[in-house]
């Protein structure tokens, strides 16, 4: 029989209704998973133990009583520590934030928390959510589950580690420019950058507004839409919140795919930039399956990636500075030189460098809405490469860009990512799925569909407990 | 005066760089002379960073450069 900390969301959910094992029983189980495992892994920042045993036995309580207030009624979850928790600190994994206490729970909290999710604990991350590892801020970098010497991806690099290891089955990341689906392809799990405007970025202190996503990772592609039910829909504190009406995300996604036109963006990793081999097989092999299961497969055409690349990295770069200005000018000794050096570029733009980059985003976005007028979904590559060797400087900044997700922050689109493969060395290799904006469901059937044949789910890191 | 760490960096990238004078009006600028003082190489990356990114973003500029691009985010699709 599975251990409990392996079960999914949605079994959990299931046992709970049949009584078969307690929410106190499932929390026990992870904390001791985290006791255990986490010294090497390192994807906690803080675990509510306290909090989390009572929440609990609420949950539990509550069960007996016949109360069951969602699928995600007694579940677990962990937040990235960017994501504030009331009366918690958000550190955002930096010297600068240590004493930053939240005085309220950010909005897809609040909505965990109403659904009867048990908050477990804080996951790190790379610094302020730009990028790293480092290893000159006040908590360790996390490492990958699958090789502790290797790179677990980021930002939300505790969210996919603690996934990956067993010690958490429902976690959520922020995507600024891929950290959701970075670290959900580098440990093996599956990571949903919704639309922008679809799930609340209030109480998540920001990286840059404009390219900001909230988003769920999990094991499963049915946990994945299990907790996009319950943190997506408006909310008027957030700006960019869409005026969405309550759907269930997981209402496809046993539909299979016979009929559904999918694009393969090949020139990303075969021509703007070439991909490792064994990603490049990985993606074909996924496209094979995918045909194989009745969809159309057929090669697709966007801007190559360097037009998307370069308008995002000014837009990034000059609302970050908005952000940082102030602290890098009075306190620059307290950020990681990483953070530093990725952060101050902002400081020597000009605001027509930073209209101009929004114009050519508009013409992007419009270029991207053109394919999906042909398709329903695309696929293309997520990292370009397996990931590197942690303490591998030249190698990280290297393979830290070549990447396949930032043209959807800089569009919206939904893109989520997932396992396809393992590379030689035993790292697991990823494919992503991009959706047409608030069209998360169909996306999410691919996704399910893809998972269903290949079962990339059921591997589990060698050293995992 | 220009540190000296921030110096030694910018004659590295000096064919993307500006002299010292020019160097130190845009630290000044920026608010960042303390970390020019204290992490002068950090200064001169992200100098460089930005250099680079203005170049590229210079030769995609849009070729109508009335095209509205208000609000940034405006994804269309049924919500």
């Amino acid at each position: 029989m599975t251990e409990v900390n392996w079960l999914t969301a949605s079994a959990l959910s299931q046992a709970y209704a049949q009584k078969t094992v307690s929410p106190v029983e499932v929390v026990q189980k992870l904390l001791k998973t985290i006791d255990q495992q986490d010294d090497k892994i390192h994807a906690y920042i803080r675990v509510d133990k306290e909090g989390a045993l009572a929440a609990a036995r609420s949950a539990e309580q509550e069960l007996v009583a016949g109360r069951m207030r969602s699928p995600l009624h007694g579940v677990p979850i962990a937040v990235k520590d960017i994501i504030d928790i009331a009366g918690q600190p958000t550190t955002c994994h930096s010297k600068i934030m240590l004493d930053h206490v939240a005085r309220r729970d950010a909005h897809v909290v609040g909505r965990l928390r109403a659904a009867g999710a048990i908050l477990l604990g804080k996951l790190a991350l790379h610094e302020f959510a730009i990028g790293g590892p480092s290893f000159d801020l006040p908590f360790p970098p996390t490492r990958n589950p699958w090789h502790p010497e290797h790179h677990p991806g980021g930002s939300s690099a505790g969210s996919g580690a603690a996934l990956a290891a067993g010690m958490v089955p429902l976690s959520i990341g922020t995507d600024t420019g891929g950290s959701i689906r970075n670290p959900a392809g580098a440990c093996g799990v599956v990571g949903l950058k919704p639309t922008y405007g679809l799930v609340s970025r209030r109480g998540v202190f920001p990286l840059a507004f404009t390219l900001d996503h909230v988003g769920p990772m999990a094991r499963s592609v049915s946990d994945v839409a299990l907790a996009l039910d319950v943190i997506a829909g408006h909310d008027a504190s957030d700006p960019g919140s869409a005026a969405t009406v309550a759907r269930r995300f997981d209402a496809d996604l046993e539909r299979g795919l016979r009929g559904l036109r999918i694009g393969f963006v090949r020139h990303f990793h075969e021509s703007d930039q070439l991909a490792d081999p064994e990603v490049a097989a990985a993606l074909d092999e996924v496209a094979r399956v995918l045909a194989q299961e009745g969809a159309q497969v057929r090669e697709v055409r966007l801007p190559r990636l360097q037009e998307f690349a370069v308008p995002r990295q000014v837009i990034f770069l000059a609302e970050a500075w908005a952000i940082h200005g102030k602290w890098l000018r009075e306190r620059p000794g307290d950020y990681g030189q990483m953070s530093r050096r990725k952060l101050m570029p902002g400081a020597f733009f000009s605001a027509g460098d930073y209209v101009q980059a929004q114009q050519l985003r508009a013409m992007l976005m419009v270029a991207v809405d053109d394919v999906f007028r042909d398709v329903d979904v695309l696929m293309a590559a997520n990292s370009l490469d397996p990931s590197c060797r942690l303490d591998d400087t030249v190698e990280t900044v290297r393979t830290y860009t070549r990447q396949a997700r930032v043209p959807f922050n800089l569009t919206g689109h939904p893109a989520m990512s997932m396992m396809s493969g393992l590379s030689k060395k035993g790292l697991p290799l990823a494919v992503q799925f991009v959706g047409r904006a608030f069209d998360e469901a169909t996306l999410l059937r691919v996704a399910r569909g893809y998972e269903r044949v290949a079962r990339w789910q059921d591997r589990r890191p060698p050293s995992a407990g | 005066v220009l540190p000296e760490s921030l110096r030694k960096t910018i004659s590295v990238t000096k064919n993307i760089l500006l002299d010292d004078i020019a160097a130190m009006a845009l630290v000044r600028q920026a608010g960042l002379e303390q970390a020019a003082m204290e992490f002068g190489e950090d200064v001169a990356v992200a100098m460089k960073t930005a250099a680079q990114a203005r170049a590229a973003l210079a030769m995609l500029a849009p070729a109508d450069s009335a095209n509205e691009p208000w609000p940034p985010m405006r994804v269309r699709g049924t919500v």
